[in-house]
């Protein structure tokens, strides 16, 4: 009953574009380092997840006209693909931010690098004003936020704002 | 498929995000990564293997899966979400700084003032070292076998992509 219940090809399906997800932008990233590298690195990555989602969609429709699916069915398994495919996304995108931007990892990356190290070297190498220099380039490169003429920062897209607002007010509750 | 089971992955991470908040206001363990670990994946793990060998779950495999992969992917995403919700993140603050400054802004020498040097590097040594990630003796910073390992992992991903080390 439950063979008939759950689609296997789904869950293949759903798997297997996540497999490709991670693959293709192996690839993508290996490919554009080489070159001129990407304006934002992360927001590729979002842009190419959003895309993901599409032959993923098409093939759980197609699926489901295939085994006869009810509608019902249909779309219970459009929110299983669209449920794990996307949260997978999402934990393989903080893997790729952390890597990217996270203090603490670089950390562990600076003293894998060179052994222990003095607290002073380390802030030598990685200099807390270096820090918001670099996060401030970023928000630049992804348009979040523009630099005036007189050397004055301003909000420029609010497409992350609300996220930040979000975690703001949920860190309140842990 | 149907909504049951979907919903019984969704009501397994739910019990465990209700235990995990409850618990956490009465008593925040010193080691919080080992801490979401054990209540999100090592107990939901143990629990799963026993309801998989004891009831007959070995004929209903696929549904089994489907409601573990529920539980194991919204588990993942809070794990990864949870630093970020116990910590200020930078790029997070410049931005909420940046509209509460509204269309006035604010200069590099502004919001370096903001953001004090603890928030940024001195609270995340800390932070390693109570999960610990790193060991810290007489200002010696070193990785402890955990760190090491977490170092490992994200120095061949960052070559696998060809990447430098991130810009921090």
């Amino acid at each position: 009953m439950i063979k008939d219940n759950i689609s296997t090809t789904l869950f293949i399906l759903t798997n297997l574009n996540i497999i490709l997800l991670m693959g293709f932008h192996i690839v993508a990233c290996r490919l554009v380092s080489k070159r001129s590298g990407f304006k934002s690195p992360q927001m590729f990555l979002i842009k190419f997840v959003l895309f993901m989602n599409v032959p993923l969609f098409f093939g759980i429709i197609l699926v489901a006209r295939i085994e006869l699916r009810s509608i019902i069915d249909l779309m219970s398994m459009l929110l299983f693909g669209a449920l794990v495919f996307n949260l997978v996304s999402y934990v393989y995108f903080h893997i790729f931010n952390m890597s990217e931007t996270a203090r603490r990892i670089k950390i562990l990356l600076h003293l894998y690098k060179n052994g222990s190290s003095h607290i002073d070297e380390l802030k030598y190498d990685y200099n807390p004003k270096d820090m918001v220099n670099s996060r401030l380039e970023r928000l630049i490169e992804m348009d979040e936020i523009t630099l005036d003429e007189s050397g004055i920062y301003h909000l420029n897209s609010r497409i992350f704002l609300p996220v930040a607002s979000a975690f703001s007010i949920l860190r309140k509750i842990f | 498929m149907s909504i049951e089971v979907l919903l019984n992955g969704f009501m397994t991470f739910s019990a465990c995000l209700v235990f995990f908040i409850i618990s956490i206001r009465v008593h925040r363990p010193k080691k919080e990564i080992m801490y979401v670990l054990t209540i999100f994946i090592i107990v939901p793990t143990i629990i799963f293997a026993i309801i998989f060998f004891t009831n007959d779950y070995r004929q209903d495999i696929l549904n089994f899966m489907v409601i573990a992969e529920i539980h194991y992917v919204m588990s993942l995403a809070f794990i990864q979400t949870y630093p970020v919700l116990r910590i200020e993140i930078p790029t997070f603050k410049i931005l909420l700084l940046l509209n509460n400054a509204k269309s006035a802004g604010l200069t590099k020498l502004k919001l370096k003032e903001l953001m004090p040097e603890g928030e940024l590097f001195t609270d995340r040594l800390m932070d390693l070292s109570n999960d610990g990630l790193i060991s810290y003796n007489d200002g010696i910073l070193d990785l402890k076998f955990p760190g090491r390992i977490l170092a490992l992992i994200f120095y061949y991903y960052r070559r696998l992509l060809g990447f430098s080390i991130g810009r921090g």
